[in-house]
């Protein structure tokens, strides 16, 4: 397992928003997180990204216990994610999003760069090719110097995608990733996770309000409610799912 | 007209300095850092003893290297001290409010300011110091008016080998009159020349913070623009919680960002104080206040607009007074140049209140 | 009698103010000083004089009970610390303070609770007035001083002057306008340019002088300011006298002035140098106990006690203040500083003033005697 968490839960308060989660991602798995508003998806993402500490409950992530661990700690142990309103830089460039999240080549100090050693312009010159080609393998490389906030939706969504990517995580979060997209958009995301997924070896969970998407995208599915796992399977295990289909499907079929 | 605008443009050479640090620290965490301007008079203070006591006060006679390389520890001293200050007074005071809100951040960052003066005045006296002076040493026979503490006698002394020919110097007792007499007397005890010991001229110190600004505001620049911490800086400044889930330590960051701030301002502190003369506790308060003011007139959060507001300032409160008085006749316009300063500001704010080269914030809908 | 002597506690700590204790208690004196801020020489050399005369008195079995209140270089700071003392020390007298600015706020806050008065070193002309009649002083006023220091430049013929003001003091503008008339009763023309306490940057305002080209430079102001402005000129005055009055005072100045070959002179109310061998003594001892020469701020801290102590023998009832106040103001006594007369209209003594010159440290030039 690349990534366990056991008993999962977070107070805040007297309001319980998620309580005794356990979920188990494998490497390489695709799995969809869903449930009604207010089910503790998005407080689950932020307690798997360190963003917010879990009451009680365990995390263990690449076999190493992360409970603790701090928000841009998780992020450089290989967790990324994406957000459900966007949140790029839009004062800088396309290329500096990426390139200030960019790791790569030797590990290069403040004080080298104040004096530009060689080791700097190496550093920075790796960063620049990683960072370029990945905004073109998302298809942006024709608008690096561009501000972020000119570009069209769906390309601000593929450029938080190239961000997250830039850390090299093993495990990509992606919250609400279709949200705005019309169906043609949907099917191209589609088709784009799933490859991404096999060239970056990813492990992806993936939170989406669209059922269909999620079912047609996600191998296994996990289905909150009241902050409470409510069912765990294939999609057609959970299409079947009585609870589910009460708690959630029901109020709108 | 040119001596006037000379002596703006090095008084608001000093302003960019400490406007840097204003604006750098807003644009990351949006504090007004009221505590900036005592990390200026820190490092002023910490050059002061570098200069006092290992540097400058103690060397006998002209010797550029160890003076030169007395100024160059002093600064050294000074900015990274100033640094060093500023990221603890970051740790113990600023980051534990860091998310309790702009007010109680301003509040702590005044009490920082008052505290920091107190200990200066604790631990350093409250009244002002002189600051060593640049001084250049010639070797003249008019030595008329003089006053006789600055007089150098050297004598040449071979050392026993008979090859190495050194320098012995003393200082001319006090009070001696260097009359022919005592010029016949030096000359009987082998001391074959007589210096005198004059300041070096201001411009030289003023020459130096233009050049140090001229220096210092593009390494910022790329600093702030190129590397990757300069990225972090202006990822944590616009979005802190994106940048903390995109791996970014905005402690670290922000740390650096107060370091950087400080640094510049520990040099701009010695430069002031050589410049001007004197150091004391109070030494950073109105430096800090007129480099705020610039930084909002320049734009707060944009170094070129730190640099520019700092220029601008200083040329207007030696230019506009200069225009009054010539203009207008009024003999006392220059003492009330802080006023000056002051109206300065409050017209920036009515009618260009991002500033020169600030933007517009966009409003998150 | 236990039960009785705890009852007369008991009314001594209730009562409010000093003025129910026993007549054998020591007189509780408040001496307000700036031992912190700009001018902290100034209080620290009044407050070490004023501890010597201390001493001396205890010898003597004389007992005061001083308490010291710092100013800070403000005069808003020098009212509260007067009410302070007043209301919550309940002082019988107050001593100072130097900057005339703070002394006045020092006055007004004594004068409504009709408590007397006496600074030491504060010479603006109408500090007195303003006080009111329990409020006197023991040093010449500015109008003597501006006199003093425009016939000095006068007889050394200057006579095209620039007066450096602090605009921001009662004492340098008070004392810049007595210069003036003097100066121009004197045959000589004299302009003003300003500066305010506190500044640091003087380039505006030397060029302004240099542009002049006078054959004097008159000070009105306080050193903090003045040596640094001296220093920053270099050049720029060079070979131009330069005439301060006595808010250049300070050992301080030298070293704040740095290397300077500029004649600088000012007047003053004591020289540590001067040849009296009274003054000479005291200046040893000083320099024994405080490791530098005493200013004259040293000097006047002395003699102000001493005259308090003097105005005390004299009185039936010191803590009753309006015969306190007669008594200081009836004072005639010679201190180190100088032959004291205090029966004045203005309780302000027509006394010698020394010229002092800037040589290394301050060195005694000459006397001048005292106005008629």
């Amino acid at each position: 397992m690349i990534f366990e968490a056991r008993g999962l839960t977070k107070r805040y308060g007297g309001l319980t928003a998620v309580s005794g989660v356990d979920m188990e991602l494998a490497q390489g798995d695709l799995v969809g997180l869903i449930g009604p508003n207010g089910a503790g998806k998005t407080t689950c993402f932020n307690l798997i990204t360190g963003a917010d500490a879990p009451t009680s409950g365990t995390i263990r992530f690449k076999g190493e216990d992360v409970t603790r661990a701090r928000d841009f700690q998780m992020a450089r142990k290989g967790v990324a994610r994406t957000f459900q309103n966007i949140r790029l830089w839009k004062e800088m460039d396309v290329l500096d999003n990426v390139r200030a999240v960019c790791r790569a080549g030797e590990p290069c100090g403040f004080a080298a760069a104040a004096l530009r050693l060689p080791r700097f312009r190496r550093v920075e010159r790796a960063v620049t090719e990683k960072a370029t080609s990945l905004l073109q393998r998302l298809g942006l490389g024709d608008v690096l110097a561009e501000s972020p906030g000119d570009l069209p939706y769906g390309d601000q969504r593929r450029l938080e995608i190239a961000r997250a990517l830039a850390l090299d995580p093993d495990l990509l979060l992606l919250d609400e990733p279709a949200a705005g997209m019309n169906p043609t958009e949907k099917a191209r995301l589609m088709e784009t996770v799933r490859d991404l997924r096999r060239e970056f070896d990813l492990t992806i969970l993936l939170i989406d309000h669209d059922m269909k998407f999620v079912m047609g995208i996600c191998e296994r599915i996990y289905v909150l409610d009241h902050g409470e796992r409510i069912a765990h399977g294939t999609p057609a295990e959970i299409r079947c799912d009585k609870k589910v289909i009460e708690a959630y499907l029901g109020s709108e079929c | 007209m040119l001596d006037y605008l000379l002596n703006g443009l090095a008084l608001g050479a000093i302003f960019a300095f400490i406007a840097l640090g204003y604006t750098m620290v807003y644009g990351i965490i949006k504090l007004i850092n009221f505590a900036h301007g005592e990390f200026f008079m820190f490092g002023a203070f910490l050059g002061f003893f570098v200069l006092r006591d290992l540097g400058v006060e103690r060397l006998p006679l002209p010797q550029p290297l160890p003076i030169l390389l007395s100024y160059v520890a002093a600064l050294t001293a000074a900015s990274l001290g100033a640094g060093a200050l500023a990221v603890v007074t970051e740790r113990i005071a600023y980051r534990p409010v860091r998310r309790a809100g702009r007010i109680a951040a301003l509040i702590t960052a005044v009490c920082v300011s008052l505290i920091l003066q107190n200990l200066a005045i604790k631990a350093w006296g409250a009244k002002p110091q002189a600051y060593p002076q640049p001084r250049e040493w010639i070797d003249t026979d008019d030595l008329a008016g003089a006053a006789p503490a600055n007089l150098y006698a050297v004598k040449r002394v071979e050392t026993t080998g008979g090859e190495v020919v050194e320098n012995e110097v003393r200082v001319v007792e006090a009070g001696a009159a260097l009359d022919d007499a005592t010029r016949a007397r030096l000359r009987a005890e082998g001391h074959e020349r007589v210096y005198r010991q004059v300041p070096l001229d201001r411009g030289w110190t003023r020459g130096f913070v233009l050049l140090a600004l001229l220096l210092w505001a593009p390494v910022l620049w790329f600093l702030v623009k190129r590397t990757r911490m300069g990225k972090a800086m202006r990822a944590v400044s616009e979005d802190s919680d994106a940048a903390r889930l995109m791996g970014i330590d905005i402690n670290r960051v922000i740390a650096w960002t107060f370091f950087l701030g400080a640094f510049v301002a520990g040099v701009g502190g010695v430069a002031y104080c050589v410049s001007y003369g004197k150091v004391e506790p109070l030494t950073g308060f109105l430096p800090g206040m007129k480099a705020f003011i610039a930084a909002v007139i320049g734009g707060i959060g944009s170094i070129p607009g730190a640099i520019l507001g700092g220029l601008v300032l200083g040329t207007a409160e030696s230019l506009i007074p200069y225009a009054l008085r010539e203009g207008l006749g009024w003999e006392a316009a220059f003492a009330w140049k802080d006023a000056i300063a002051f109206a300065l500001l409050i017209l920036i704010l009515v009618f260009r209140p991002t500033g020169i080269l600030g933007r517009a914030v966009r409003e998150k809908v | 009698m236990k039960l009785g002597s705890l009852l007369v506690g008991l009314v001594l700590l209730t009562g409010c103010g000093g003025d129910k204790e026993s007549p054998s208690a020591p007189l509780k004196v408040g001496a307000i000083f700036p031992m912190t801020g700009n001018t902290a020489t100034y209080g620290e050399e009044s407050w070490n004089g004023i501890q010597l005369a201390w001493d001396d008195l205890k010898a003597q079995g004389i007992h005061f009970d001083l308490k010291l209140k710092d100013e800070k270089s403000e005069s808003q700071t020098a009212n509260i610390q007067t009410k302070t003392l007043i209301e919550n020390d309940g002082v019988n007298v107050i001593l100072g303070s130097v900057a005339s600015s703070n002394t006045l706020q020092i006055m007004l806050a004594a004068k409504e609770a009709g408590i007397p008065v006496i600074t030491p070193a504060s010479t603006n002309d109408t500090l007195t007035e303003q006080g009111g009649p329990l409020a006197s002083r023991i040093c010449f006023n500015d109008s003597f001083q501006g006199a003093v220091l425009a016939n000095f430049a006068l007889n050394e013929g200057w006579r095209k002057g620039v007066a450096v003001v602090d605009k921001a003091q009662v004492y340098s503008t008070g004392l810049a306008e007595n210069i003036r008339k003097a100066f121009e009763a004197g045959g000589g023309t004299i302009s003003f340019e300003y500066y305010s306490s506190g500044d640091t940057d003087f380039a505006n305002t030397i060029q302004n002088v240099a542009n002049q080209k006078p054959q004097v430079i008159f000070f009105s102001g306080y050193y903090p300011e003045g040596g640094p402005m001296i220093r920053q000129a270099g050049e720029k005055w060079k070979g131009v006298p330069l005439v301060a009055g006595d808010g250049f005072d300070s050992p301080e100045l030298p070293k704040l002035v740095g290397d300077t070959s500029a004649d600088i002179f000012l007047s003053s109310h004591f020289a540590a140098d001067a040849p009296d061998p009274k003054v000479q003594e005291f200046a040893k001892r000083y320099e024994e106990r405080f490791g530098q020469p005493p200013g004259a701020m040293a000097g006047l801290g002395y003699d102000v006690l001493l005259v308090l102590a003097d105005a005390v023998k004299r009185c039936k009832d010191p803590r009753d203040p309006e015969e306190l106040g007669k008594a200081i103001a009836a004072t005639k006594y010679k201190g180190i500083t100088g032959y004291m007369d205090l029966s004045t209209p203005d309780r302000t003594p027509r006394k010698d003033a020394v010229i002092v010159k800037v040589e290394g440290g301050l060195k005694f030039y000459r006397a001048v005697p005292a106005a008629k």
